[in-house]
C-alpha cells in the first residue's frame, strides 16, 4: 500500500493506517531532527511531535509533495523550534560529543587511532560550520534525503542546497589542512 | 583515506542513530488522546466565526459611515444612546385655546418679513462692432457674424 492510500485511510481516522507510516518514516524524521539538534533525546522528543502534528493537520496536505517530504518538512520546523529554545540550547551545549565516534575495524591500532583522531577532527570542522552549512552538509551526507527532500526542508532550491554542500565541504577541507592533514590524492 | 571520505564519515556518525522502540507506541498514545478524526479546522472550529462575525460588524460600521453624513451620524448616535438611557413617556395633547396662542406669539416679538422673490430683468449684450477684415473670397470662408446674446436669469424654486 502506498504512503497516498494510507494518508487517505488516515484521514479517515483509521489509527492503523497512520501507525504504518510512523514505522515507514521514523528512522527518516528521527535522523533530520538528529542532524538539526544532536541531541538524541531532543530528537526522540521532536519526531513525536512531529508525527502528532502530522496527524493533526492530515486535512491539510494536499498532495502537492510526496508524504514524506511533507512530513520531514514539519519534522525540520519542530526541531528548529526545539533548537532555538534555551533549553534545547543547554542540553546540546552539555551534549555535544554524545554522539559515540565509529572505531576503524581490520586495521592496525595505530592505524585505527590515526584513523579515530582524522574523524574527530572533521567533527569538529563540521561543528564550526556556520547553521545553515552544516545543517545542509549533515542532511546530505545522512544518506536518507534525496537534495530535492533537503530543499523542501530547508526552503531553498535544490541549486542551492548543492552549492552549500561544496561549500562547506570546501570550509572542512581548509579547517583540516590547518590540522596539518593534507590529502592524499 | 580522502579528505571527502572522511568528511562522509564524520557528518554520517553525527546523524547515525535509530531512534527508541518506544517511538511508535508514545506516538500512538498522544494520538489516542486527541479527540476525534484530522481535520482541517477541527482543533479550533470558533475561529472562523468568530472571523465571519467580526468582518460583517466592521463592513456594517464601514457602510453606515460612508452612506451617513458625520452630523446624521452623530445625532442618530446621540439620539439613540438617549433614548436608551431615558425611560418611555407618554406624551397626552393638552387642549389648546385662541388666546393661548396670540399670548405665545406677541411673548415671541414682533413676526420678521418674509423674503419677497427679487425679479431681474434679463442682460442683453449687444456685439461690439469690429471693422470687417479683408477675406479671402477665393478660399469660400465666409466672415462671421456674432448674433445678439441674451442671458436669462436663474429663477429661484
Amino acid at each position: 500500500m502506498t504512503d497516498e492510500e494510507l494518508v487517505l485511510l488516515a484521514r479517515q481516522g483509521d489509527p492503523d493506517a497512520f501507525d504504518q507510516l510512523v514505522i515507514r518514516h521514523q528512522s527518516a524524521v528521527y535522523r533530520a531532527a538528529l542532524a538539526a539538534l544532536r541531541v538524541p533525546q531532543d530528537a526522540e522528543e521532536v519526531a513525536q511531535d512531529a508525527f502528532v502534528r502530522a496527524w493533526s493537520n492530515l486535512g491539510r496536505f494536499r498532495g502537492d509533495s510526496s508524504f514524506k517530504t511533507w512530513l520531514l518538512t514539519i519534522a525540520w520546523n519542530c526541531a528548529m523550534s526545539r533548537r532555538r529554545s534555551l533549553l534545547g540550547w543547554l542540553r546540546r551545549a552539555v551534549a555535544m560529543d554524545a554522539v559515540a565516534e565509529p572505531r576503524d575495524r581490520g586495521d592496525s591500532q595505530d592505524t585505527a587511532m590515526a584513523g579515530s583522531e582524522m574523524v574527530r577532527h572533521a567533527r569538529q570542522a563540521i561543528q564550526a560550520l556556520t547553521p545553515t552549512l552544516r545543517d545542509t552538509l549533515l542532511l546530505a551526507q545522512s544518506g536518507d534525503y534525496s537534495y530535492g527532500e533537503i530543499g523542501a526542508m530547508l526552503r531553498v532550491p535544490v541549486g542551492t542546497v548543492k552549492w552549500r554542500v561544496a561549500e562547506a565541504r570546501r570550509k572542512v577541507r581548509q579547517e583540516l589542512a590547518g590540522h596539518g592533514y593534507v590529502d592524499a590524492r | 583515506m580522502h579528505d571527502d571520505q572522511l568528511i562522509d564519515r564524520a557528518a554520517q556518525a553525527m546523524t547515525r542513530g535509530e531512534p527508541s522502540p518506544h517511538l511508535r507506541g508514545a506516538v500512538r498514545a498522544r494520538i489516542a488522546h486527541r479527540p476525534g478524526r484530522p481535520a482541517r479546522y477541527s482543533w479550533r472550529p470558533w475561529i472562523p466565526a468568530l472571523a465571519g462575525a467580526a468582518i460583517v460588524i466592521v463592513a456594517i460600521t464601514v457602510w453606515r459611515t460612508l452612506l451617513e453624513p458625520p452630523g446624521e451620524l452623530v445625532r442618530s448616535t446621540r439620539i439613540a444612546s438617549a433614548a436608551s438611557v431615558m425611560p418611555p413617556v407618554t406624551l397626552q395633547p393638552a387642549p389648546v385655546s385662541v388666546r393661548q396662542v396670540e399670548t405665545a406669539e406677541r411673548a415671541s416679538g414682533p413676526a420678521r418679513p418674509r423674503p419677497r422673490s427679487i425679479v431681474v430683468d434679463p442682460l442683453v449684450i449687444e456685439p461690439i462692432n469690429v471693422p470687417l477684415m479683408a477675406v479671402d473670397s477665393s478660399a469660400g470662408v465666409m466672415p462671421l457674424e456674432i448674433e445678439l446674446l441674451r442671458i436669462e436669469p436663474l429663477q429661484s424654486q
